[in-house]
Order: C-alpha cells, then sequence, then structure tokens
C-alpha cells in the first residue's frame, strides 16, 4: 500500500519536511469550497506504485474505501474490506486505500482529502454516505463515486448492491428442512425495507418447502447491541423457535442461538466459530464480484454510473461454508433451489403479494410480511 | 515500608503551571502515542505533522475544524454553564436531538426567505432544547434529585424520540428510509463569503461572549458561581438556587438545541436516524478543560476538533487504524484532564519507614 501525503495547495510549504518520508503523491489544484475545476491532479511518483493521475484507459488506479464502522472479525464492514483485500493483491494496476469509522457527517471531508492525494475512484459503504456523495459528485467531476446501499445517482456516481434476500431464501429453505417446531425466530436492527425484504425471503425459502412454517421477529432498533440480541433470542427459542435468523453486525445471535441448540443462521460474513455444531450457514456479500468488474471498467475508461443491483446469479451474494452438523440430503435441496433460482425456474418472491413488483418497489418501498409472519411491521 | 498520598488544594496555581501544563501534557500524549504508531511503522514525527501542523496551516484544514468545532463549542457551552453552579449536565446529547428535531421541523416547514428561516430554526432548536431539559432540572431544583442521571436517562428517549420521527411524521414522503427530506438551501447554514467558513462560528463565537458576559460581568453570574462555590451560603445570603439551577440547566438545554440545529442546517441537510454525533458527551471534557471560562471552552472545543479531523487525516494519509487514532485522542484527552487534577491540587508523596509494621495487605495474625 502507498503511503500518501495530503498536499493542498497552501499545505505544500508545511508539507516539505515529510514528502521526503513519506512520497509526494499528488497535488491538488482544487479548493475545499468546491469548485468545478478541483480535481486536476498532476501526479509525481517517488512511492513506487502511486501514480495520481485521473482514471483514463490503462492508467494505475487509486481507489479510496470508506466504512462507517471499525472493520471487525465480521460484519458488513468485514465483507467489503475481504473484498477490497482480494482486488487489491489481483490488479497489479490497483492501489487502495480506506477509512473506518468514518461518521456520515464526516465523509466529506475524507473524501476531499482522498481525492487531493490523488485518488480516482471512492467506493462509500454505508447508507449514510449517500447525500454527501451525491452532494459532492458534481464537483469532482473526475472522481468516480460509487455508493453501497442507496438510491441516488449521478453522471461520476453510481450506486450498488447485491440481492442478499436471494440468499436468505436460501438460508429460509434450510432452515424449512431443518426446523422440527415449525417456528423459526429473526432478530433484526431496524424497520426498513431492506431489512424486511431479506426477512421476507427467508421466511418464504423455509415456507417454500415447509408450508406449516411460521416465524417471529424481534427488533433491536440498534446495528450492535449485544445484550438486547441475547435477550431477543432467548425470548424466540423459549417461545419454541428452534431455527434463528438475525440482520445484527455482532455474533452475539449466532452464538446465543447455538447455546440454546436452535440452528444458527447469519448474514454478511461466515459466523461459523460463534455457532459450533449449531451453525447452519451466512448469507454472504462476495463484493469482488462487484468491485473487480467496476475496477476494471475504470481502468480500461469504459466506466458509467450505473445502479448495479445483481444477485446470486452474478456470484455478488451467496452461501458460506455450512456448519458441521447440517445433513447432506439439506445442502442438496438448498443447491437445487440455488440452481432453479439463478436460472429463473424459481423466483423469492412468487406467489406472495410481492410477485412481480418493480426493483423500485423492492428496493424501497416493501413494508410488510410475507405470510407465515406472526404480527405487523413496526408502523411508522 | 508505607507511601503516603497526600492531596492538598492549591489556594493559587502558579503562572507557569497554568499555561505549561497543557503543553507537556499534550507533548506526553503524544509520546506516549508515539509507541503505537512506531509500532506499526508510522513515524510519529511525520503523522503528528499532519495531524496538527496540516490540520491548522491549510484552508481545508481550518475549515473542517471550525465546521467540527461550531457543534462543540455549542455542547461545551451547554456543558460548562451548569457546571458553573456544580450541575452537571451529562445529557447535552438528548438535548442535541431534541433541538436538531425542532429545528428540522420548522425548517421543513415553515416557508421563509432564509434570513428570517434559519435564526426561527435555532430559536425553535432552543427553546426545545431548553424544555427538553426542563424536567431534569425542575426535579433537581425543586426536590434535589440527582441531575446526571435525569439528564443522561433522558438522553435515551429523546433518541428514541428522534428515532420514532424519522420513520413517522418526519419521514420523508416516497421512500421508506428513516430520514426526514432534505432541508430547503433557506434552511441551509451558508459559508462565510470571501473566507469559506462556515457561518455557524459567528453565531457559537457571539454565544461564547454571551456566556462570557454573563458569568463574569451580570449579578446573575455572581450568583450562579456563588452557589456553584457555596450553595449553602448562597441560600443564607438570599439567593434562590431554584431560580438559578432551572436558569443554568435551562440554557444549558438551549445551547444543545443549537448544536444540534447547527450540525444538521450547516452538515448534514437532514436528520437521519443514525444521527448520534457524540457531540453532547465530547462537551463533558471540554467543559471540564474550559470550566475557568467561556472563552476557554471555545478553545477547549476547537482543540478537540483539530484533533478529531487531524485524527481522521492519519487514516485518510498514512493508513493509521481508526483504533489508534482513538488512542491517540483518548491519551492527550485523559492526560488533560490528569493535569488539570495536578493543577488544582497539591499532591505530596512521603515514604514513611517503619521495621515494625507488617506488610501492607496483610493482616497480622490473631486480629479479626
Amino acid at each position: 500500500m502507498s503511503k500518501q501525503i495530503l498536499t493542498r495547495r497552501d499545505a505544500l510549504k508545511a508539507a516539505g519536511g515529510t514528502a521526503g518520508i513519506l512520497g509526494l503523491a499528488g497535488c491538488s489544484g482544487g479548493s475545499s469550497e468546491g469548485s468545478s475545476d478541483s480535481t486536476e491532479t498532476s501526479g509525481s511518483t517517488e512511492t513506487a506504485g502511486s501514480t495520481a493521475t485521473t482514471s483514463s484507459s490503462g492508467e494505475e488506479v487509486n481507489a479510496a474505501f470508506i466504512y462507517q464502522a471499525e472493520v471487525g472479525d465480521v460484519g458488513w464492514d468485514r465483507a467489503h474490506e475481504d473484498a477490497r483485500q482480494i482486488v487489491t493483491e489481483e490488479y497489479d494496476w490497483l492501489n487502495t486505500e480506506f477509512s473506518e469509522a468514518v461518521a456520515p457527517g464526516d465523509v466529506q471531508r475524507v473524501i476531499e482529502q482522498y481525492i487531493s492525494s490523488g485518488m480516482d475512484v471512492i467506493f462509500g459503504t454505508t447508507f449514510g454516505y449517500m447525500d454527501p456523495m451525491a452532494n459532492m459528485a458534481p464537483d469532482y467531476p473526475d472522481t468516480i463515486f460509487e455508493h453501497c446501499s442507496g438510491f441516488r445517482t449521478e453522471e461520476n456516481m453510481g450506486r450498488y448492491y447485491g440481492r442478499l434476500y436471494q440468499a436468505r431464501y436460501l438460508c429460509g429453505v434450510a432452515a424449512g428442512l431443518l426446523t422440527e417446531s415449525n417456528q423459526l425466530g429473526y432478530v433484526a436492527a431496524f424497520p426498513i425495507p431492506e431489512l424486511i425484504r431479506q426477512i421476507n425471503a427467508f421466511v418464504e425459502g423455509a415456507r417454500s418447502v415447509n408450508p406449516d412454517v411460521t416465524a417471529e421477529i424481534r427488533w433491536t432498533n440498534a446495528w450492535v447491541d449485544p445484550p438486547a440480541v441475547t435477550q431477543a433470542v432467548n425470548a424466540l427459542t423459549s417461545n419454541g423457535a428452534d431455527v434463528i435468523n438475525n440482520h445484527q453486525t455482532t455474533t452475539a445471535a449466532t452464538q446465543t442461538a447455538a447455546e440454546n441448540e436452535a440452528w444458527a443462521f447469519t448474514y454478511t460474513t461466515s459466523m461459523a466459530e460463534a455457532g459450533g455444531d449449531y451453525y447452519g450457514n451466512s448469507a454472504v456479500f462476495n463484493w469482488e464480484e462487484f468491485y473487480g468488474p467496476t475496477l476494471e471498467a475504470i481502468h480500461e475508461g469504459a466506466w458509467g454510473s450505473d445502479a448495479y443491483w445483481d444477485g446470486l446469479d452474478a456470484g455478488v451474494v451467496g452461501l458460506g461454508d455450512w456448519g458441521p452438523q447440517i445433513p447432506d440430503d439439506v445442502i442438496s435441496e438448498v443447491e437445487t433451489v440455488q440452481e432453479e433460482l439463478v436460472s429463473g425456474d424459481r423466483t423469492v418472491w412468487q406467489d406472495t403479494q410481492f410477485e412481480g413488483e418493480s426493483d423500485s418497489f423492492l428496493f424501497s418501498e416493501m413494508q410488510s410480511y410475507v405470510e407465515g409472519i406472526n404480527g405487523e411491521v413496526p408502523s411508522s | 515500608m508505607q507511601v503516603d498520598v497526600d492531596l492538598e488544594a492549591r489556594t493559587e496555581v502558579p503562572r507557569w503551571m497554568a499555561y505549561g501544563t497543557p503543553v507537556f501534557t499534550v507533548l506526553a500524549a503524544l509520546s506516549v502515542s508515539a509507541v503505537a504508531l512506531a509500532a506499526l511503522d508510522v513515524d510519529p514525527i511525520a503523522a503528528y505533522e499532519i495531524m496538527f501542523v496540516q490540520t491548522l496551516t491549510t484552508e481545508f484544514g481550518l475549515t473542517e475544524t471550525i465546521a467540527k468545532g461550531v457543534p462543540l463549542i455549542f455542547t461545551g457551552l451547554a456543558v460548562y454553564l451548569p457546571l458553573k453552579a456544580q450541575l452537571w449536565n451529562i445529557g447535552a446529547e438528548g438535548q442535541l436531538f431534541i433541538g436538531a428535531v425542532a429545528g428540522t421541523w420548522i425548517g421543513l416547514n415553515v416557508s421563509l426567505p432564509i434570513f428570517a428561516l434559519l435564526p426561527l430554526m435555532f430559536v425553535g432548536a432552543g427553546v426545545a432544547g431548553a424544555l427538553w431539559v426542563a424536567i431534569p432540572a425542575w426535579l433537581r431544583a425543586k426536590w434535589g434529585i440527582n441531575e446526571i442521571i435525569t439528564t443522561l436517562l433522558f438522553t435515551f428517549v429523546a433518541a428514541d424520540l428522534k428515532n420514532y420521527v424519522v420513520r413517522g411524521p418526519m419521514q420523508a414522503p416516497g421512500a421508506n428510509f428513516p430520514q426526514t427530506a432534505q432541508l430547503p438551501a433557506a434552511g441551509q447554514l451558508p459559508v462565510i463569503p470571501g473566507i469559506g467558513f462556515p457561518s455557524g462560528i459567528v453565531i457559537a463565537v457571539v454565544f461564547v461572549a454571551l456566556t462570557y458576559l454573563l458569568v463574569n460581568h451580570t449579578r446573575l453570574g455572581y450568583e450562579i458561581t456563588f452557589i456553584g462555590a457555596n450553595d449553602r451560603a448562597a441560600e443564607q445570603a438570599g439567593m434562590s438556587t431554584y431560580r438559578i439551577y432551572l436558569f443554568v440547566l435551562m440554557v444549558g438545554g438551549a445551547f444543545a438545541g443549537f448544536a444540534g440545529i447547527s450540525e444538521i442546517s450547516g452538515v448534514q441537510t437532514r436528520l437521519r436516524a443514525f444521527f448520534a454525533p457524540g457531540y453532547g458527551f465530547t462537551a463533558i471534557p471540554i467543559a471540564l478543560l474550559g470550566r475557568n471560562g467561556a472563552f476557554r471552552v471555545l478553545l477547549a472545543a476547537l482543540f478537540f476538533a483539530v484533533i478529531f479531523v487531524g485524527g481522521s487525516s492519519l487514516q485518510t494519509l498514512l493508513s493509521v487504524p481508526a483504533a489508534i487514532v482513538d488512542i491517540i485522542q483518548a491519551l492527550i484527552i485523559l492526560f488533560l484532564i490528569t493535569a488539570e487534577f495536578f493543577k488544582r491540587y497539591r499532591v505530596s508523596l512521603s515514604l514513611e519507614r517503619d521495621p515494625g509494621a507488617e506488610p501492607r495487605g496483610k493482616r497480622p495474625e490473631g486480629e479479626i
């Protein structure tokens, strides 16, 4: 990884002392008010492999990844960070940097610094970055912005997401086959369309192989709140659920489910260690399947702003490794369903009230449960 | 051998100490942090040059520092003023949320030109913040119920209220995302023409000056300080702690409300469910460092802004992990607060040698 130093117009003098140590990687003619010509970058290259030019065919590409949380062992940011490492390893023309624990209120500053230090493309990986990125994009026409999980695009800002609900559906198929009590439990963070979509898909998957299944949902109103998650899982299992899934950036649900001898499913990354013998599987993101082709397009000068929302067929979402005690017939049944989903013989929303709905509805308007889920989505 | 630690409040802080300690303690914190940086193969000198020199000498760094400093100044005052009366407003974060909600509501629902809308948003946010803390303030003033507990717990209620309104009455129409619509241009704080600094800083400095005048040059301010020093004596002298307690907490709540709306209007442009900047909690060390005057609160808030902005530059420019940045920031704060303690108290250590004494922690045999 190259080490780069911020060298704005006014900072050149001040930076002089350290430039020798660190490698002067790029200097911007920009000003922080965001004038439209603010991304001319003239690269001087002392550090090997950090040519700071704007993207054009065959040049090196400098990409910055920005995460809202600190990258932990598991979870959302881990999945992006794993993918960053994979693509960085794969392409010798690619340099990457990343910042973690960047609150949405701070992201504009971080992006401006990255642009002045010669970054060609900015990947923002949380919903809250959408407005700042969309507001900045027109001011930095030579920089490519890619925003994950939002709905705004600009000429130089694309958006991307994975249809994780398809992988949730597969977990649901396994859950429907595994459950003996026919009761599933699910601990989720916030009642927003993304989470409701995944809950619905999970339950739909289970009911596709076992129509008697019902599910109970608990909301914690927090992404990370292990004590609340533990309580919720305890409540669900004591009500009879013997398969637990969750939408939380913590292993608490998986671990508590396993302690209560319920099958544990999860998402974003594998949590096999936390689940032990009761681990089912995880609906995972393989973001390298998006980052790789996107960076190649940038490298070749062929990038265009679009709204990427692919799923199992593109490989950007999928299942992780199965837990040690999952029977082979369950695994092979899930594999069959996966093939049907990829080939189009089956869709997640067939026979539900959402059959035939547009992507736009699925993405931002789904706000009710499918049949089989007890209760209502918390009203807003 | 026995070590005796004696604490003695200083009656007078030597001048060299008053000015020297902040500098030396920051340097000490930085040299400890250098170990962590060196362990990661990051040159500490280069890192500190980025963190401090570049943040303070570039237009970009200064602008960002001021943007970050504005809400910190307001929340700093929100904790500082009650602290003058020896009350702890731990719930500035909650008052900030309520101010953000009220101010954003006005910005979205009242249609006025910018010179009228912005002041109205600030007034609304201030009133809302003041009312939010009024219950804990009254409980403290009337019944002596500990305001540390109540203001803190009210923060959780405020957070839930904020999370509710962005999913309910104030949710942006069209999509089911937990956020309000974007404020109209007339509801967004502009930058100062010419220099590009966020205009919130002007409002913040005005309120610092007003707070200074209030505390140092008014009868009311005298009563606040007197009550802070000795509430019983003040009562005996005919001052009303009831009135002062309500006053300082509610004005503090208004300041926190200003912080909320200045952040939404100046930086975020809309209220989102996950808006929880933590400025209300950062305000506590800021007020501790600045407890001797409103302008010191201003300086402390700007100093925190520098270490936040500079700290994040370490990540973007030197790939220093966020955890290390946290450690550096925490060490600086810890060292500064500790230095405050040594400035206020004289510590003397004495060694006593008594050959007959039992080692400490070991009960002599036969004794119960």
